[in-house]
């Protein structure tokens, strides 16, 4: 268990309130293990960015965590103070965001907010401040540190500007990084020279990463261990090579099969609902969620992880009376 | 900053123009020719004439010297109370802004006369005078001009602040700069306040011309002698030389401040 | 879109303020009883305690002025000159605008341009007054009768509203044909006249309410600010006041309109501040109530938006 550096236990996050009340995320639980990568891997709306916000507290203001656990460096985050917290953002958790070109203040030089954790956390005098952020620029492959140190974030292409951002999250050395779509936004030629600099310094710093994405292709290459997330809750996970392997839920088929590949027949490109209609269960049972059922009952029929194979949990539905109908 | 100054002629030769047009069109419309007792370089008080040069120096510094430093206090007050706004709980911010409304909406001309009206009254009462409330020609009274004259643009800079100060809290840099683990109190004095002022750089055309037309209404009710008394009282080639004089160092102001946003313009539209 | 404007509460609160003031000026006489001048006043013998001005203690709810005239029936009776004469200034600055950048735009004049660029710099109050002086003294050298008065100036203050609009709306136009939809439009090969008529207009006309409602504010600040420089709506007429030993001259707005009423006792602000604040009260109230309307014009539009 002390291996376990990040452990999210039965969480509920929901939006609004009265009436209005939206669940975005319904009873996950995952975990991230020391010097490992995890994958969270699903589609646009499906609650990762979501669950990635609550593990730093910063949900927007409407949202909240209902109930469960969220457990780092077994503290639980949940029940922290806003003082605590801000300890422990940047410092030992730090996310890189997905929308790099809206995440740096237009007004500021992009080498003053590398500096500026630094500044608050390790309270570094001024006059260090400006050889790290250069020795960090340098650590995300720019060549003339100084030159971009006094650029302004509109000066920088899209592919510089993430990896300021990744020079930024890095700069306090935190355990865990939450990488949120890193490269969504990016041109798919420097997808990989960012993904590797995170993998770096995941090596040279023996950190963790939890990578949130929806290219089944990145998972393969960089996680240890994949968590397939669709409408807020978990539908299969296991370590990356079963999962590739073995995939059981339609879901992650489809997710699979959607990565074109030239050596087979050129066909019409598969979506993901091209294979959740192929099969309906897996051992008598039916996989659940049945996010394309329109009967609400089916819906919202209870269901749980359940172990296929050692370390292989597949969603399948509890009540048989939900039992394969064709 | 691409400031040019061949843009700058540019622009004092069509305000040299459109005044020369505004300060004719009255006696073409109305087929009466500017007062012949009147001279060229003369300007009239209560019947009393007085020479333009070099009365008209004086004035305009004492004018201009009663609107930057009521435009500074403005400012400094405002962005204190949209500090002090931002500290505020949720509801609490709605109220201030109905309310900013509600100051938004009063006449300066009502600000004016009830702060004259006030301060007399509480001189009367008490017998302390707070501020001379009304200028004689040769006593100079700075502190209540400027202190009135400051109000309205407070009010205004308050309210474009405060709905600034929203906009950007809702910025994606916010979250990241949070994430960073970074205070509140930092993130707000060190982002957004900052980024603010060079929105504010938008608004202040509006708010100098706004300003100007206050500080004619000041000038009148309160009895000062300044610039915009002399235009009030003036005509023909007078009359020109004294918008002239308004005009040049502010247009020049206009003409910075524009090459200054079309550089962030440029900015933005790169990153889009 | 009307009826999502009129949904907002704001909106409603600001109309029906102004509706009913209007209506209230026309109609008073009917619905209640106001008084409409007190002189002196007397104690239970008969005899003469006080003169005019009467402070609003005395003579509840707003006071009188100078001439023992009631404020609250002055104020009633100006609502409808002011208001509608706003309006209409307000209307009528918007249409010519309109018209003019419609019709006016590719005769790149630079006329109206230099105009603007020099009315930056001169408040409109002292503009208005370089128009107002010279048609007082013609109107004194040649009579030319209260209605032609109102409607001269009135096209005055229309006048020196215009050229500002026009280049607002100029750029508003401006803006709305580099959008992407109707470079789209013109691609599939239709005439400018419909382009403008479907397209430019209708997005302009939710702007035109807006606009609409800045101008009456500013409208009705000037004619709050030519009260005090003692030019009047309808023009003036210099009465005798006070006893036979001790005459002095005053001039009497003719209109009635609120900014009248703030000119003619302008000079006693100090000792009787009460005349000058009540129709300025009501004139802060009247602009307050258009804020209101003009926030809930904005919130429809937002939500029109998303």
């Amino acid at each position: 268990m002390s291996n376990r550096l990040l452990e999210i236990h039965n969480l509920n996050i929901s939006f609004g309130s009265g009436k209005n009340v939206f669940k975005a995320v319904t009873d996950i639980s995952l975990s991230v293990s020391k010097g490992q990568t995890a994958a969270l891997i699903g589609e646009s709306g499906s609650g990762k960015s979501v669950t990635s916000l609550s593990v730093l507290k910063l949900l927007p203001a409407n949202g909240r965590a209902e109930s469960g656990s969220i457990r780092f460096d077994d503290k639980e985050i949940l029940q922290m103070t806003e003082k605590e917290m801000q300890k422990i953002r940047g410092n030992e958790i730090s996310m890189i965001f997905q929308d790099a070109i809206a995440s740096l203040n237009p007004g500021m030089k992009v080498g003053i907010q590398i500096t500026e954790g630094l500044k608050y956390h390790k309270q570094m005098p001024k006059s260090e401040l400006r050889s790290v952020a250069l020795s960090l620029l340098e650590q995300v492959g720019f060549h003339n540190p100084a030159h971009i140190f006094d650029q302004y974030p509109s000066q920088l292409s899209g592919g510089m500007k993430q990896r300021i951002l990744i020079a930024m999250a890095i700069s306090c050395k935190p355990k865990l990084i939450i990488a949120d779509e890193p490269t969504t936004a990016l041109d798919v030629t420097i997808q990989r020279q960012v993904l590797d600099l995170i993998a770096d310094y995941k090596i040279r710093e023996d950190a963790s990463v939890l990578m949130i994405t929806h290219d089944f292709g990145v998972v393969a290459e960089y996680a240890d261990w994949v968590y397939v997330m669709i409408g807020g809750r978990i539908v299969e996970s296991g370590d990356v090579f079963t999962i590739f392997n073995n995939p059981i839920h339609p879901y992650t088929k489809g997710l699979i099969g959607c990565i074109p590949s030239l050596e087979s027949d050129r066909e019409r490109l598969k979506s993901v609902y091209d294979y959740t209609f192929e099969e309906a269960g897996y051992r008598g049972r039916k996989f659940a969620p049945e996010t394309y059922s329109m009967e609400s009952k089916v819906y919202h029929a209870p269901s749980s992880l359940i172990e296929v194979e050692p370390g292989h949990y597949v969603r399948l539905f509890d009540e048989s009376e939900v039992n394969i109908v064709g | 900053m691409n400031f040019s100054f061949t843009s700058y002629l540019k622009r004092l030769r069509s305000i040299f123009i459109g005044v020369l047009i505004i300060s004719f069109l009255p006696s073409i419309f109305f087929g009466i020719a500017p007062l012949q007792s009147m001279k060229l370089w003369e300007y009239t008080i209560e019947n009393r004439k007085y020479s333009l040069f070099p009365d008209i120096f004086d004035k305009f510094f004492y004018s201009m010297t009663i609107f930057f430093t009521s435009l500074l206090l403005g400012l400094l007050v405002a962005l204190l109370l949209t500090f002090l706004a931002t500290l505020l709980p949720r509801p609490l911010k709605r109220a201030v802004y109905g309310f900013l409304t509600l100051l938004e909406s009063l006449p300066d001309l009502f600000i004016v006369i009830a702060l004259q009206v006030s301060a007399v009254y509480i001189f009367k009462k008490t017998g302390l005078l707070i501020a001379n409330v009304s200028g004689a020609y040769d006593n100079r009274i700075y502190f209540f001009p400027i202190l009135t004259l400051s109000v309205l643009p407070t009010i205004q800079l308050f309210k474009i602040t405060f709905l600034l100060m929203k906009e950007e809290q809702n910025k994606p840099y916010i979250t990241v700069a949070r994430a960073m683990g970074l205070g509140n109190l930092y993130i707000t004095l060190n982002h957004v306040f900052r980024n603010i002022m060079t929105s504010l750089f938008q608004y202040s055309k509006t708010i100098f011309v706004f300003m100007l037309s206050n500080l004619f209404i000041l000038e009148y009710v309160f009895n000062l002698n300044g610039i915009m008394t002399i235009m009030l009282n003036t005509q023909g080639v007078s009359f020109i030389i004294t918008v002239l004089f308004i005009a040049i160092p502010f247009s020049f102001l206009f003409e910075i401040m524009e090459s200054y946003r079309g550089g962030i313009n440029v900015q933005k539209e790169d990153a889009a | 879109m009307i009826v999502r404007i009129l949904k907002q509460p704001q909106f409603l609160i600001g109309f029906l303020f102004i509706v009913s003031l209007i209506l209230l000026s026309f109609f008073y006489p009917y619905v209640m009883d106001v008084q409409k001048e007190s002189k002196f006043l007397y104690d239970e013998n008969e005899v003469i305690v006080g003169v005019a001005p009467f402070s609003p203690k005395d003579m509840p709810p707003f006071g009188t002025d100078m001439n023992g005239k009631h404020l609250l029936y002055l104020v009633l009776e100006g609502a409808k000159f002011t208001i509608l004469i706003t309006l209409v200034i307000a209307f009528l600055r918007i249409f010519f605008a309109l018209f003019f950048s419609l019709f006016h735009r590719k005769s790149k004049s630079t006329f109206f341009d230099d105009i603007v660029q020099a009315t930056l710099y001169i408040p409109t109050a002292i503009l208005a007054y370089m128009f107002m002086v010279p048609l007082f003294v013609k109107d004194a050298t040649e009579p030319m009768g209260m209605m032609t008065l109102i409607v001269v100036q009135c096209l005055i203050l229309v006048g020196i509203g215009v050229p500002p609009l026009v280049s607002t709306f100029s750029e508003e136009i401006r803006s709305i044909l580099a959008k992407d939809y109707i470079v789209s439009t013109f691609s599939l090969g239709s005439k400018k006249p419909y382009v403008y008529y479907k397209h430019v207009l209708p997005e302009l006309s939710s702007k035109l309410l807006l606009l609409f409602a800045q101008q009456a504010i500013q409208t009705l600040i000037l004619l709050a600010h030519l009260g005090v420089l003692a030019v009047f709506i309808g023009g003036s007429k210099t009465i005798m006041l006070g006893d036979i030993f001790n005459l002095t001259p005053a001039t009497i707005s003719l209109s009635g309109e609120w900014a009248g009423i703030i000119g003619q006792s302008y000079q006693k602000l100090l000792t009787a501040p009460w005349i000058i604040l009540v129709p300025l009260s009501f004139f802060a109230f009247t602009i307050f109530s258009i804020n209101l309307m003009i926030q809930g014009i904005q919130n429809s539009l937002e939500s029109n938006k998303s």
